[in-house]
Parts: structure tokens; sequence; C-alpha cells
């Protein structure tokens, strides 16, 4: 079975585990649980698209997020589309506005390119949340957000848009898949190891950069659109640096460049949350423990833990350079 | 008469008030084996970066197979036919050597990346890599990362990571730098047969293999050519002796 019909079993797999437990429990706050897991499912990989797998560290994906979710909000709620029409304006507002960070920041390295990516995202949350206030609801946000009706079916109900979403999640992450595993995912890994090597062999690496992140964004779009549904509102927190740095934590914590690493991430995270915050609410501080502990003991995250026994050891170390 | 594949003509390269290279003019022919030899600094590397595009002269022009190159971008120069290998070992340490090569063989046999179907459905880079993992003898080390592997072998994996593309021009910085003593005879061997109807252009401080692979030796120090000629010539070259080869 070639590595692309593993993860495609895998990712059916999960959705069709989460219908099942949304349908057995019977319980909304369950449906709606999981249908959270699912987006930010969606948005951790699209994340991960371009920090694992092309090695562009961005602190900023809750502007493509944050946006794809004020596009369908506003599309909707201001114009009158209707919800699919909205979601696809989400990838392009979301895939676009990635698109322009990825030009201004392509030349800086590393950290800078987070640091670029970071002053940039929070310029997009001053104008969506001051600038544009009339407009966009200023601090409010937009309340009364929906969701789709297709074919004459009303997908409003809980466990309906659950069904909704796993669908929207299996599509996104196969093709998520499919690009890793295609020639051009190939080329990206081959960038974030060695640019200098990659561009001797012909590739050109600002073009491959900028068409990932762009690609990133547009699937973080649509996982935002998705979350505006969810909730029924969009506001100025789905833009903030905290979410940015969440979305970080779920991918480093899972293990990059992985298919289950960023999911398990997610469900790890999200879980922790619903627990700690009933006792405290210094939730962000755990996000904080997590993140140091995830750095130092588990480099390949908690997929390394199920991975780093089958492979030599030597293989383990090849990678943990590449991370370092 | 054709032009030559590689050309530079009165390349000067300023870093702020240093003179890294001062109006160096040279022509390689096909065929022909050119090593560049100098003492540290003497603008080797520096050379071998404009000639590939990394670096961009502040005067003068390179040509490549008549064509003036010295704006082109180094990705496009590697489409064009000219190939690189570095210092400093330059794979892909994590991918294993299947994957290096394959990634390489992909550039070669198609104009653009697909991102619509798997890798592994391509037809035909299978074969072209095990074709080249049998002439650089690694087969046996296909599924080890490239990382992995002794420095020699990442010395061929990257020679033939370079090689896949059918170069016409290569230009080898140091490429026996870190291979072992007894792996150098057969290493120098697939340099030479690696060199026929190419135009090859090496650095290299292994006077002895420089003897043995060069048909033209050009020696800079201080950013000028000081010498150019057939080996034996500029080994006896006073000149020379003093600034580089010592007594």
């Amino acid at each position: 079975m070639t590595n692309f019909r593993r993860d495609t079993l895998i990712i059916c797999s999960l959705a069709v585990l989460a219908v099942l437990v949304g349908t057995f429990s019977g319980s909304a706050s369950m449906q709606h649980f999981l249908t959270q897991l699912l987006v930010l499912g969606m948005f951790a990989s699209a994340f991960d698209f371009a920090f694992g797998r092309s090695g562009l560290f961005s602190a900023g994906h809750a502007a493509f997020f944050g946006c794809g979710a004020y596009a369908t909000a506003l599309s909707t709620l201001r114009y009158d589309w209707t919800f699919m029409p909205s979601l696809a304006l989400a990838a392009l507002v979301g895939g676009a506005i990635a698109f322009v960070f990825a030009v201004l920041a392509r030349r800086v390295p590393g950290v800078y390119f987070a640091l670029a990516t970071l002053a940039m995202a929070q310029l997009v949350l001053v104008i969506t949340e001051v600038k544009l206030s009339p407009w966009s609801g200023g601090s409010d946000g937009l309340a009364g957000v929906p969701r789709p009706i297709l074919f004459g079916v009303d997908l409003g109900g809980t466990g309906q848009y659950l069904l909704f979403v796993c669908v929207v999640f299996v599509i996104a992450l196969v093709t998520l898949s499919l690009l890793r595993h295609s020639p051009y995912g190939q080329v990206l890994r081959a960038i974030r190891e060695n640019a200098v090597r990659a561009e001797q062999l012909g590739y050109n690496i600002d073009l491959y950069r900028i068409s990932a992140f762009t690609v990133s964004g547009a699937y973080s779009g649509v996982a935002g659109g998705l979350f505006g549904g969810l909730i029924f509102y969009v506001g100025p927190d789905l833009l903030r640096m905290t979410l940015s740095v969440d979305v970080l934590v779920m991918s480093v914590l899972g293990g990059p460049n992985t298919l289950l690493g960023p999911l398990l991430g997610v469900a790890v995270f999200e879980t922790s949350r619903e627990v700690i915050t009933r006792y405290t609410d210094h939730w962000h501080g755990f996000v904080g423990i997590m993140f140091i502990l995830a750095t130092l003991f588990l480099p390949f995250g908690l997929v390394g833990l199920f991975r780093a026994r089958r492979r030599p050891k030597a293989e383990a170390t090849a990678e943990a350079r590449d991370f370092s | 008469m054709t032009a030559a594949p590689l050309t530079c003509r009165d390349v000067t390269v300023n870093f702020g008030a240093f003179t890294a290279l001062q109006d160096v003019g040279l022509t390689f022919e096909t065929g022909q084996v050119t090593a560049l030899i100098g003492p540290n600094g003497a603008g080797k590397t520096t050379l071998m970066n404009v000639l590939s595009g990394l670096q961009r002269p502040t005067r003068g022009s390179v040509h490549l197979n008549g064509r003036d190159v010295t704006r082109m971008p180094s990705h496009r120069r590697a489409v064009s036919g000219m190939a690189r290998s570095f210092q400093i070992v330059n794979v892909f340490p994590s991918m294993t050597v299947h994957e290096n090569l394959r990634l390489a063989a992909q550039r070669a046999k198609l104009p653009t990346a697909p991102w619509w179907r798997t890798v592994d459905s391509l037809p035909g880079l299978a074969e072209t890599v095990e074709q080249h993992l049998g002439e650089f003898g690694l087969a046996h080390r296909a599924d080890e990362p490239a990382g992995e592997l002794s420095h020699g072998e990442q010395r061929a994996l990257e020679l033939a990571l370079s090689l896949m593309g059918s170069p016409s021009v290569l230009l080898l910085d140091e490429p026996l730098a870190g291979v072992g003593h007894s792996d150098l005879p057969a290493f120098i061997a697939m340099l030479r047969r690696v060199a026929a109807n190419r135009t090859m252009v090496l650095v290299e401080h292994n006077m002895d293999a420089v003897m043995g692979l060069a048909d033209r030796v050009v020696c800079l120090v201080g950013g000028a050519v000081l010498a150019s000629g057939r080996p034996d010539d500029i080994r006896s070259d006073e000149r020379v002796r003093s600034a580089y080869l010592g007594s």
C-alpha cells in the first residue's frame, strides 16, 4: 500500500469515527466538541503544511483563519451569499492574504520570517478590528453566522453540521496529503532541508515557498469559515496572536511534518483545555508548559513516541538535526 | 567556430572595500578539465559562485553556451545545463539516498513538479534512480538517510545529484575533500569518466589529484589570475611555486 493510500484510509477512518461517536453519544455538546476538533485539525494540518513540510515558520496564521471566518460571515450576513460560495471565498481570501505575506517575507530566514508574519498579522487585526469596524463589527464581531443548506437539506443542527464538516475535512486532508506525497511536496521538503542545494538542482525556491504558503493560507481560510459557522459568530479573537501560537503548539506537540501529528496535537490540546479550564482560568500557563515539555522531550511530538520504537535510531537523529 | 560552453570576461567582485576578484577572464572548453588552485582567500570559491550564479559580479559578464547569463538566477542556469557541487557536503540529509536522487530525476525529467499525483505514480523515475544508484555504487544504501552515509559516499551521492540533469558544464568545489585515502583512486577515476564530453571546472587542494585530472591549471592569487597553463608548466612555474606550492 502506498503512503498516500494509507493516509487516505486513516483520514476516512477518523471522519467515520467522529460521526459514529457523535451520533451514538447523542449529546450536542459532544458533537460540538468533535466538530471543533475537526475544524482545528484542518487548521493545524494547513499550518503544518507550511511549518513542518516547507520549513516556513509562521507566527501569523491566525490572519488567514480569521480572515476566512470574516469572509464567510460578511458575505453571508451583509451580501446574502449562500454558505458554499462563501466557503470558497474564505479559501480565496485566506490564500490571497497568505500570498501577500509570503511575497513580502520570502527573503528573510527562519525566526525573522516568523516575526515578519507576526507583524503583518497584527496589522490585519488592527485594520479589521479598528479601521473597518463599521463593516466588520469592530470589537463586537458579527453574530448570527449561518450554517449551510445543501440541496434543500438544512445542515443547521449540531449533528448535521458535524456530518458536513466531516466531508469537508476528508476532502481537505486527502488533498493536502496528496500534495505532500506529490513531486511538488518532495520539492518543498527538499527546500526545507537544504535550500541552496535545491536551487542548484534547478528549483525556483521562492516560487515553491510562496505557493506552499498560499496553499496553507487557503486551507486555513476554509477552516476559519467552518469555525464561524460552528459558533455562529466571528470576532477579532479569531485574528489574534494567541491563536497563531496555539496552532504552533498543536503542531509541535503532535509532531510536525506528519499526517497524524497536527491532528493528535489538536485532540490533546483541546481536550486538556476542556478539562483544565474547569479548574483554573490560567489555561495559557499550561500551554506554555506543554510547549516547553514538547520541545525538550518530544523532538517529533507525540507521534514520535510511537514511531521511534519501530525506526532505527540513526534515522531519528538525522531528522532531529533537521528540526533543531 | 562555436562559442566555448563557458566563458567569463573582466569579472570583478567587490565586497565593500575588499576586492575578491579583479578582472578575471577565462574560457572553458568542452572536454577540458580546468583546476583552480591558489592560497586561501585567492577568490576560488567566489569565482565558482559567480560562474554558478550565487554571486553577481560587480563588473564583467558570464556566458553559458554563447548566451549572456550574468543576470540569470542560479536555478535557471541549472536547467540550462550547469551543475554545481559544494565545498561542504551538500545533500538532503534526512531524505533517503533514493529520495535524494528521485528529487533530481524529477527535475531533469519534468518541466514542473506536479501536485495532483503521487510521486510514486510517475513513470520512469524509479528506473532512472536505479540506474544512477548502480553507476555510483550506492545501490546497497538506497533506503538509508543520506546523512548516515560515509563522507565518501555522500560525495558520490552529491556528484550523482549534480549529474542527473546531464549538465554540459560541471563546477565542483573541492570534490575530493573528506574522501578517504583508500577511496581516492576510485573517486578520481569516476571524476575522469564524468569529465568526458563535458566542461569541468574544479577547485582542489590535492595537487596529485589536480595533476592527474586537469588538462589546464589556473592559479589565482589575490583575486587575479597569476598563471594559467598545462599542469606540468604550472608546477614548475616560479611565481606559482612561491605563491602557493611552497618551495
